[in-house]
């Protein structure tokens, strides 16, 4: 928890080189899995928030950072899993907490007059931690191990007054194979932003 | 406006704290197990023979219960035979089976933490003990072994070897449920014969 703290901290320390203009955001986030880790959790999950923050090096384009957590859950009755010779049966709740944590480039379509709903795309790159669990009865078996990850994103942002805005986005996060699984899960992602 | 961000900050933080981990087990019924393991090497088709102990063995020396032993035995009797097994009652010579099939209560609680378990319980025929064999162990796991879990062992009499000490014998099959034995013996009884007979629809090699 504490290296978690401590690269939010050294991610948003980079915003004071930007404050001339900047961006915060927060959203409450949806997630639906994707791939490998869809087979694992298929159900949509309706667990998670995130936070931004954005320095705008000019009109149309911004760095920053952002940190989020998904939380996906599924149960399983009486399901079997299956591992080599061994099979275990039994009522199965499965996790995944994912907790990517992001510096990010944006680009920003359209004029920035204050008033005017902007459309956005941008890219976040960074270490996610993923941990995934598997309790199966009275046994569990844990994925816990940070990912190297990147998200790209797309949303718009819609002005409801000088400085606020609502803030809806969807971003696409892949964690790259670490000790063998790799994790990606779209997250819906709808909240407010502050200019 | 901070105090805004601060209030829907703590908000979004709490929605999902409460939901790390959404929904865990809640009643002894989630914790139901049943795990079944075999050796991929040994041929279970061509001779499809067995010889049953007709005692079960309970560690610590419980005292057995005996409409629960019946429903064991009976219930393994009635999956072994479905399967197109013959039953040999030559107890002298185990060895003129293909397996010999033993079952065992744990009535203590067992903890470790580490890859699933190897099996060594003894107390049966003369010493005879349950080796692991290769295959078993692939799994990291925390397992709690519950008192009233029921272990049967199926073992290649072959393998039998007095020269070690302990004497090991191969598994070639095992299967455990845990905590299956609960105080009340009808439960007992059909809970027994629900996970015996999920052992044996889990391992269709048999």
């Amino acid at each position: 928890m504490k290296k978690i703290l401590l690269i939010i901290a050294i991610s948003f320390s980079s915003f004071g080189a930007f404050a001339q203009n900047g961006m915060f955001g927060i959203t409450y986030n949806f997630g639906l899995a994707t791939g490998e880790m869809n087979t694992f959790i298929g159900k949509f999950s309706a667990r998670g928030f995130g936070i931004e923050g954005q320095g705008f090096l000019n009109d149309n384009i911004s760095l920053g950072g952002s940190f989020s957590w998904n939380v996906f859950f599924e149960e399983k009755v009486n399901e079997s899993y299956v591992d080599g010779s061994q099979t275990i049966t039994a009522n199965q709740f499965r996790y995944i907490n994912a907790f990517p944590i992001m510096f990010t480039a944006h680009y920003y379509f359209g004029a920035d007059d204050g008033s005017t709903t902007r459309f956005f795309a941008g890219l976040g790159v960074g270490p996610s931690k993923i941990n995934q669990r598997l309790e199966l009865g009275i046994f569990q078996i844990t994925h816990d191990y940070w990912h190297f990850a990147i998200a790209p994103e797309v949303g718009v942002l819609i002005p409801i007054s000088f400085t606020s805005n609502v803030l809806v986005s969807v971003r696409y996060n892949y964690a790259f194979k670490s000790h063998d699984q790799s994790f990606g899960y779209f997250g819906f992602n709808v909240g407010f932003a502050w200019m | 406006m901070i105090k805004k961000i601060m209030f829907g900050v703590l908000v979004a933080g709490l929605a999902t704290l409460a939901g790390c981990y959404p929904k865990e087990a809640e009643t002894l019924s989630d914790t139901d197990l049943v795990y079944t393991n075999y050796d991929t090497n040994f041929d279970f088709n061509t001779d499809k023979t067995y010889i049953l102990v007709d005692s079960i063995v309970y560690d610590s020396g419980a005292t057995p219960d005996a409409s629960v032993n019946a429903a064991i035995l009976n219930t393994i009797i009635t999956n072994m035979n479905s399967l197109g097994w013959t039953r040999i009652t030559d107890y002298d010579h185990p060895d003129s089976a293909n397996v010999v099939i033993l079952a065992t209560v744990i009535t203590v609680n067992v903890q470790q933490v580490g890859y699933f378990p190897g099996y060594g319980w003894g107390g049966w025929w003369g010493g005879w003990y349950g080796g692991g064999y290769p295959g078993y162990g692939g799994i990291p796991i925390t397992y709690n072994y519950d008192v009233g879990t029921l272990i049967i062992d199926m073992m290649d009499p072959t393998t039998y070897d007095e020269s070690t000490n302990p004497p090991s014998i191969n598994l070639v099959w095992g299967s455990v449920a845990n905590g299956v034995l609960s105080s009340s013996a009808t439960a007992n009884t059909s809970r027994i014969e629900r996970v015996i007979n999920q052992a044996y629809t889990q391992s269709p090699y048999l």
